[in-house]
């Protein structure tokens, strides 16, 4: 309880903004990368979106998708990845500065 | 860290963008094409079949031939629609599926489940609109014969230029796809279309 309240008020992770991410996502070929990383270039906070392709299947495409911005929403970024029917494998680089 | 962001901030495309994008992804364009011309030719060789049917047999009455081409281009619609929504549905259904197993996860709601069924929904409208249309479009003639426009004889010629002009603009719309000779593809389907006349005035003569 004391420790929750604590680190609400003293949380110095509140000015910590994420500004690069690389994103290992597996997603359906029918998903071409242009459309997928104009929807993830077009999120607040996103200023720049490089997708390459790194395997290609019968079916799936497993791409890098590298994001960086001044302030990245990572459950927008989630949720936009997985609206296109895409996953997310890993998470493979971040870098965050205040 | 900021307030973790509601749902409306995960930007979304305008409708026509959203339509664009579901087309592209289902590529339901090249079957909806093939439903398109496949019904049309259906649509437009029944209604020739009654146009010269009843020619044969000495209709008089346009309200006759109106109400028989009325309820063909309802049944040919109806039957359009729910053959291609059902078998539509099932083949998008198992794609979906098929992905889902490669991807090992649920596609509900994702994009990609959406332009499956915007997909299904187009080819069904397609494969049901067609024929009904054109069935529609060459009665035309008939309900300007019941209004007093035209004689009887030529509602009948009417009609049947209009069928077969129709026969002959959808082969030439499938040579222009296939980038060969439009007109070689237009007078095949004419050519259909004559075949299909004869045969229904030799019976009509029976």
């Amino acid at each position: 309880m004391f420790i929750a309240s604590y680190s609400k008020k003293h949380d110095v992770r509140h000015n910590v903004y994420i500004q690069r991410m690389v994103i290992d996502v597996l997603k359906p070929r029918e998903v071409d990368i242009i459309e997928f990383s104009k929807a993830l270039g077009s999120v607040d906070g996103i200023n720049e979106v490089t997708t390459s392709v790194t395997e290609v299947d019968v079916k799936t495409e497993t791409v890098k998708v590298t994001v960086k911005g001044s302030n990245i929403d990572f459950n927008i970024v989630m949720k936009v990845i997985e609206g296109y029917g895409a996953v997310i494998r890993s998470i493979d680089e971040v870098s965050v500065s205040k | 860290m900021e307030e973790i962001k509601s749902k409306d901030e995960i930007p979304t495309p305008g409708f026509l963008d959203r339509i664009r994008l579901y087309v592209k992804i289902s590529e339901v364009s090249e079957v909806a094409r093939r439903y398109f011309v496949m019904n049309a030719f259906d649509g437009a060789m029944t209604m020739l079949g009654v146009v010269i049917g009843s020619f044969s047999v000495g209709i008089k009455d346009p309200r006759l031939i109106l109400s028989v081409s009325i309820s063909a281009s309802l049944a040919m619609g109806v039957s359009g629609f729910v053959g291609a929504f059902i078998t539509e549905r099932a083949e998008r259904v198992k794609r979906v599926k098929e992905l889902e197993r490669a991807m090992l996860t649920n596609l509900n709601g994702s994009i990609i489940y959406k332009a499956s069924l915007f997909a299904t929904f187009l080819s069904a409208v397609v494969d049901g609109g067609s024929p009904a249309l054109v069935s529609l479009v060459s009665s035309i003639p008939f309900i300007l014969a019941i209004f007093g426009f035209i004689d009887m004889l030529s509602s009948y010629i009417g009609s049947i230029v209009i069928v077969l002009t129709i026969l002959m603009l959808l082969g030439v719309y499938l040579g222009k796809i296939s980038r060969e000779n439009s007109l070689k593809y237009g007078v095949i389907m004419l050519i259909s279309g004559i075949i299909v006349s004869l045969f229904s005035s030799i019976i009509g003569k029976i």
